[in-house]
């Protein structure tokens, strides 16, 4: 596992030796004259060479809570209580020209979102230089020449050249890496990092996660991490505390909570994630019911007692206060009974699908091209699968792999170059030259649910219009089928009136669910449909796809890029690079050995959240190949850690079966291949 | 496992199912701007609406008594030169200004809304083509596109409407097709593309609900800039021809005798400036609550 | 550098295409024009007392016989000649008389588009940094109400100040030698007497550009960016000026661009105000009288000054924003 250092084993939490201390700190919000108080009671100390660990879901105020560390809140927020302590300073007493010393030299923050926390009209030298002329008084030269050098430890190729380049010139995981250097480039001694790595690759997160730990010990910093991905903070931080709701209801050494979650919510979210790599039989994800609590209208109670399986009347009536569970670990609970309790287990069936039966949709030699001025941008290269009537095929990849493309040719919004796809012994082309009753069976589910329902309309109307376009139902049985539609994807009549910007993200979802299963069809794409929401509420629709797969025996095809999921959900999983299909197989198969040199990458790559397996790691070195250039042989070439010679680079690798159903497109024979050390143990 | 009721804020207009623009109307803060604006609008259109019978005297009597006289009690605003009520010729004036304005504006907006949603949704070499055009006729100036025009064809009502909704259609294209353009690659329409529908469907069920705020705002601020090119038009002469009372125009006629009394000249301009400061406080008040990011309630988070 | 220039001669044959589109309209509407500029002339002089012939040959010695694209054809190879066509009412070449008259116009139009500049980015900017608060309230206020007033309005009243009251300017300026002075009286004469059509013109635009600059730096300051700037240690006071003014002053550039335009078109209103002898004056004249080689003339000039500030607006922002000057 990435470096853990000895601060762990350092019991001692005193205040004097500690980087940063938070006490009793208190947040709030004004909006419309109603008072939110988003952060309550918030205590933690962090000390030097320490990574700790701030791990919530949206709405628990993590973010609000790492901003005020740097005072920094927007106009309608004030810290309402508590004192925050920096190496023996209050930052409450400090006046505002103090507070622009320490910010960028003592204090840095790694933002979010890379290419909007960069200034779109500076070089990107420049906004390194910038920090070292204002606080170490630096002339241009000396300044630039130091932040060529801080491009350099980042491991960003050619830093001479990329200190001269805009934002937009460079890559994400590269605006992130300047982001690094930018916040290491004055050795600060705490350095707060909002969710640095959401929206990256996962093999470009590998990187960027191993370069956060030689920083790390390289300058002793300590570090304050805000993520809501487990598997990220499991393997990157020393101590960790769970906040939800804007209080921390857990906190204690990494390696402890993991392995034995004390807090009622904590074992709700790690139930809630799909096991990367773990042999047990496949258990149903617990999604955890509710909601969050409305911060304005708080009662004295746990915060979690509206959720939580194990609340008692106390629970509901009282708040209570931090209980010491040993091993310097502590829980916002009355009760530490529940750590030992087994989860009752269910078991997910997923409809078995035979190699035997009949294809549904058949695609050959797909090509998809885009013209650009220097060329043609392969999208998509030649790629030939199938998929069987009832089957979940996922396709997995990392952005840019053309995986989106494929969806919606199949779904007819992109016109193929070249290829054909077959749908029940039918060509199918664009939507425009498409029967209606072809629109009728092949539906999709997109992504973002901020976007996936017209604001404009009620979901009655929205989930009626289908069923009126096709005339699935009569006009008098039309409400009644909505309604049905609506319980199948556990949401009721009250639902009927509203408005998208009235419910929340997992129930724009369903309902958008419930829209593709209104003209019955019998194929649905789904691209991504729970990437932008809330672990929690990721379970909740998992379950909900797995069910009406059952119910109704339709064949989904899953696009995604969380392996984890993927494998949770599908029977057949294919793995897709530049446009190009590396390994197909059944789950059972693809996280073992033999596979793809690319699969072993990124399962080396997925942050795993399971304790007690050990996950070998791997970064991959060299450049991706432009999509545009003439690529005869295998497009992994480049970045290949088992490249075997110039063949790679010239020769297309071949699909070969492994066993009937499971198929390598490698150079590398299959003994070979199966010899692979397994990247799970 | 059903989620049962959602902790909301209780609406009955809600539940009811009223549109959408309207609830958002009631349940945002309804600014001062807003209400001064409509009720400058109002008076307007009042007054344009019963012109002929609130005014004091008739528009076109001559007084040959009373020339070019200061406001007194009789002739509240004094007279021109011919002897004419300015009240009443400024109560009259305001029909053909706001006629020529408003109708044009619709026109404007008409025109706007077609190219441009469809400009926007078909995109590729369609949306180049069209917006070329919109580039050569944006590239006249306002005032001398509607002077060539109507300088040519004559000077009338009419002309004058079609000169400034052509003249402003373009600007109007521009400003919805920029919206449009936001819209036209979100989910929804691709869910509808998906579900086959027709693309008249699309852009005008589905994409033009979303236009509506936008519409709007532009709209209120066309018919400011309407109303101010209608009155410069009747200042250089190419407004509604005489007798009949044009702002501008009489703006223009009486100023060689503003030594004697100023009140012909400027209390026409002061009405057109009630119009347009009324028209503008109703814009700001629409785009605080139509296009404002703080209009949609707060989210039930899960 | 050779894609600039590349870049800059693609431009410059849009604008040549956009110019001759806007040429060919003008002189397609002016030939709608109810009668043609023969029956002006005639005026109320009866025809039969001249005959069919003598009338035909006016026509012919006009080239008025000749078809509509033939007559287009030649007056644009006439303009490359700098021959802009002579004049029916004043029986003389219009060239020179629009040249002289363009000066003057100028003389009042890049004062008033400076003051719009100067004094609309900084309020702008001014409004945006203190964000409701009474300044910004105060000026949003008085920005408002410049909007809705119509520069006839403004010339006028400035007219009845000072003129009619005070005395202090002429009524009319067209009695104005404006050729016969030196460098120095002009610029007396500038802040003396030609401030105030100067300051009507910018008026208007000065208005917009503020409301613009203001816009879009609120916008800015509120970008993530920003944010970055901020906790990296650097002073508020660079944050705005060398952070987000870099990227807010991009859309204020193409509606300061479009206001020179306005400001070039507006003139014509305002020279009519104040009777100053400058090309948007000559314009109004031209088609009071259907002079059609005069409107044409000073309608292309005044279209080609509108066109150009476009031109360099459009210019100024690709170059001025790496993300598409570097695509």
């Amino acid at each position: 596992m990435t470096g853990k250092n000895s601060a762990s084993a350092n019991s001692d939490t005193s205040t004097e030796s500690a980087v940063l201390s938070v006490r009793n700190v208190d947040i709030t919000y004004y909006s419309r004259g109603v008072k939110f108080p988003a952060i309550r009671n918030a205590s933690f100390d962090i000390q030097s060479g320490e990574a700790f660990g701030l791990v919530g879901e949206s709405g628990s105020g993590k973010s609000t809570l790492a901003y005020a560390v740097m005072k920094y809140l927007s106009s309608n927020g004030e810290i309402a209580g508590g004192e925050i302590i920096f190496r023996g300073t209050n930052l409450m007493t400090l006046s505002s020209k103090e507070l622009l010393s320490l910010r960028g030299l003592k204090i840095s923050m790694v933002p979010q979102d890379p290419l909007t926390s960069l200034n779109p009209s500076h070089r990107v030298g420049d906004q390194i230089s910038e920090i070292l002329k204002i606080h170490y008084k630096l002339n241009n030269k000396e300044a630039h020449k130091q932040a060529v050098a801080m491009l350099a430890q980042v491991h960003l190729p050619t830093p001479q050249l990329t200190a001269l380049k805009y934002p937009h010139q460079i890559s994400g995981g590269q605006q992130q890496r300047v982001l690094i250097a930018m916040a290491f480039c004055t050795t600060p001694e705490l350095l707060i990092m909002d969710e640095p790595t959401t929206g990256l690759d996962v093999t470009t997160q590998a990187h960027i996660l191993d370069l956060v730990n030689e920083m790390k010990t390289r300058h002793n910093t300590a570090i304050l991490y805000i993520t809501h991905n487990l598997g990220v903070v499991k393997n990157l931080c020393d101590r960790v505390a769970i906040i939800y709701a804007g209080e921390i209801v857990e906190e204690g050494g990494a390696g402890s909570i993991f392995r034995e979650p004390a807090h009622p919510y904590t074992r709700a979210l790690l139930n809630c994630i799909p096991k990367t790599y773990s042999r047990e039989p496949e258990t149903r994800l617990n999604a955890i019911e509710g909601f969050l609590p409305n911060l304005a209208e708080l009662k004295p109670s746990c915060i979690f007692s509206t959720r939580c399986e194990f609340a008692q009347d106390k629970c509901h009536q009282q708040k209570p206060s931090f209980l010491e569970i040993g091993d310097n670990r502590r829980i916002k609970c009355f009760f530490d009974t529940f750590r030992n309790r087994d989860q009752p287990v269910s078991i997910d069936e997923k409809h078995a699908v035979t190699l035997n039966d009949e294809f549904l949709i058949k695609i050959n030699n797909l090509i998809k091209l885009y013209p650009t001025k220097r060329g043609n941008l392969r999208a998509i290269d030649d790629i030939s699968f199938e998929c069987r009537k009832g089957e979940i095929l996922g396709i997995v990849g990392e952005s840019g792999c053309g995986k989106t493309t494929i969806a919606r040719c199949i779904v007819g919004l992109e016109k193929k170059s070249g290829g054909s796809i077959l749908f029940s012994n039918q060509t199918i082309g664009t939507i425009r030259n498409r029967s209606k009753d072809m629109c009728q069976k092949i539906q999709m589910v997109f992504q973002n649910p901020e976007a996936t329902l017209n604001p404009q309309k009620t979901i009655e109307e929205i989930i009626t219009r289908p069923l009126a376009l096709y005339n699935i139902v009569s006009k008098s049985q039309r409400r009644k089928r909505v309604i049905e539609l609506l319980e199948s994807v556990d949401l009721n009549e009250l639902y009927l009136t509203r408005y998208p910007h009235e419910i929340s993200g997992g129930e724009k979802q369903r309902v958008g669910i419930a829209r593709a299963f209104a003209t019955k069809p019998e194929l649905i794409i789904l691209d991504e449909p729970i990437s932008s929401l809330d672990v929690s509420v990721q379970a909740g629709i998992l379950n909900l796809l797995l069910d009406l797969q059952e119910k109704h025996n339709i064949t989904y095809i899953f696009i995604g890029h969380d392996l984890s999921v993927i494998r949770h959900l599908c029977n057949s999983i294919m793995v897709v690079y530049m446009g190009r299909i590396c390994e197909v197989g059944p789950p059972e198969e693809l996280f073992d050995p033999p596979y793809h040199p690319y699969t072993e990458a990124l399962l080396a790559a997925v942050p795993a959240v399971e304790p007690g397996i050990n996950q070998r790691k791997i970064l991959l070195t060299g450049e991706m190949p432009n999509a545009i250039d003439f690529m005869p042989g295998c497009p992994f070439y480049s970045r290949c850690p088992r490249k075997v010679g110039k063949i790679c680079e010239q020769v297309k690798p071949k699909e070969i079966e492994i066993k009937p159903g499971h198929r390598i497109a490698c150079h590398i024979p299959p003994e070979e291949l199966s010899a692979f050390e397994p990247i799970f143990s | 496992m059903c989620l049962k009721g959602v902790p909301m804020s209780n609406n009955s207009l809600m539940q009811l199912g009223l549109k959408k623009l309207i609830t958002d109307f009631f349940k945002n803060k309804i600014t001062t701007n807003l209400i001064i604006g409509i009720g400058i609008l109002a008076a307007f259109v009042l007054i344009g609406i019963f012109a002929p019978h609130i005014t004091p005297y008739d528009a076109d009597e001559m007084h040959y008594e009373h020339l070019k006289e200061m406001p007194s009690a009789s002739f509240l605003l004094g007279t021109d030169r011919y002897g004419r009520d300015v009240l009443s010729r400024v109560i009259v004036g305001t029909r053909a200004t706001l006629l020529v304005a408003s109708i044009s504006t619709l026109l404007a907006l008409f025109l706007g809304i077609t190219f441009g949603a469809t400009s926007a949704f078909f995109g590729g070499q369609v949306d180049n083509i069209m917006m070329r055009i919109n580039d050569i006729f944006m590239s006249f100036p306002t005032l001398i596109f509607a002077i060539l025009v109507i300088g040519v064809l004559g000077p009338s009502m009419i002309n004058g409407v079609i000169a400034i909704g052509i003249i402003y259609a373009p600007r109007v294209t521009r400003v919805v097709r920029a919206q449009a353009l936001n819209i036209v690659h979100l989910e929804y329409i691709d869910a509808a593309k998906v579900r086959g529908e027709s693309s008249f469907y699309i852009i005008f069920r589905e994409m033009l609900p979303n236009l509506w705020p936008t519409i709007i705002v532009e709209g209120s601020i066309r018919l400011g800039y309407a109303i101010l090119l209608t009155a410069s038009l009747g200042y250089i002469g190419l407004g509604p021809p005489p007798p009949m009372p044009d702002w501008g125009l009489m703006a223009y006629s009486e100023r060689g005798y503003m030594f004697e009394t100023p009140w012909p000249v400027f209390a026409p301009c002061i009405a057109i400036v009630i119009a347009v400061i009324g028209v503008n406080l109703f814009g700001e008040g629409l785009k605080d609550i139509l296009l404002a990011k703080g209009s949609r309630s707060k989210e039930a988070k899960a | 550098m050779k894609d600039f220039i590349q870049f800059i001669l693609k431009r410059l044959g849009t604008t040549a295409i956009t110019l001759i589109i806007i040429s060919m309209i003008i002189f397609g509407v002016c030939h709608l024009m109810p009668g043609d500029a023969v029956d002006m002339m005639l005026g109320g002089i009866s025809l039969q007392s001249l005959g069919e012939t003598t009338i035909d040959e006016l026509r012919k010695e006009l080239g008025l016989n000749l078809p509509v694209y033939q007559q287009y054809y030649n007056w644009a190879v006439g303009i490359f000649h700098g021959d802009l066509g002579t004049s029916y009412i004043m029986k003389a070449p219009i060239a020179p008389l629009v040249i002289r008259r363009l000066g003057h116009t100028l003389l009042l139009a890049v004062p008033a588009s400076l003051m719009m500049i100067v004094f609309g980015l900084s309020l702008g900017i001014l409004s945006a940094v203190k964000e409701k608060t009474w300044i910004d309230q105060g000026i949003s206020f008085v920005s408002l109400s410049m909007l809705s007033v119509p520069s006839f309005l403004t010339g006028t009243l400035f007219i009845y100040i000072f003129s009619v009251k005070l005395g202090w300017i002429p009524a009319a300026y067209n009695i104005l030698d404006l050729e016969g002075m030196s460098m120095f009286k002009m610029m007396g004469a500038y802040f003396g007497i030609l401030l105030f059509p100067s300051l009507t013109l910018g008026f208007e635009s000065i208005a917009y550009v503020n409301r613009q600059t203001r816009a879009s730096m609120i916008e800015e300051l509120k970008t993530n960016y920003v944010r970055t700037a901020v906790l990296k240690g650097v002073h508020p006071r660079d944050v705005v000026l060398h952070h987000a003014l870099r990227n807010g002053l991009l859309p204020a550039i193409t509606v300061i661009a479009f206001n020179v335009g306005q400001i070039i078109a507006g003139t014509v209103i305002i020279e009519v105000v104040f009777s100053y002898p400058g090309i948007g004056n000559l314009m109004i004249m031209a088609i009071k009288f259907r002079d059609v080689p005069l409107i044409l003339a000073t309608m292309i000039v005044i279209s080609s000054g509108y066109v150009f500030a476009n031109l360099v607006a459009d210019i100024l922002y690709t170059q001025l924003n790496p993300r598409i000057k570097y695509s």
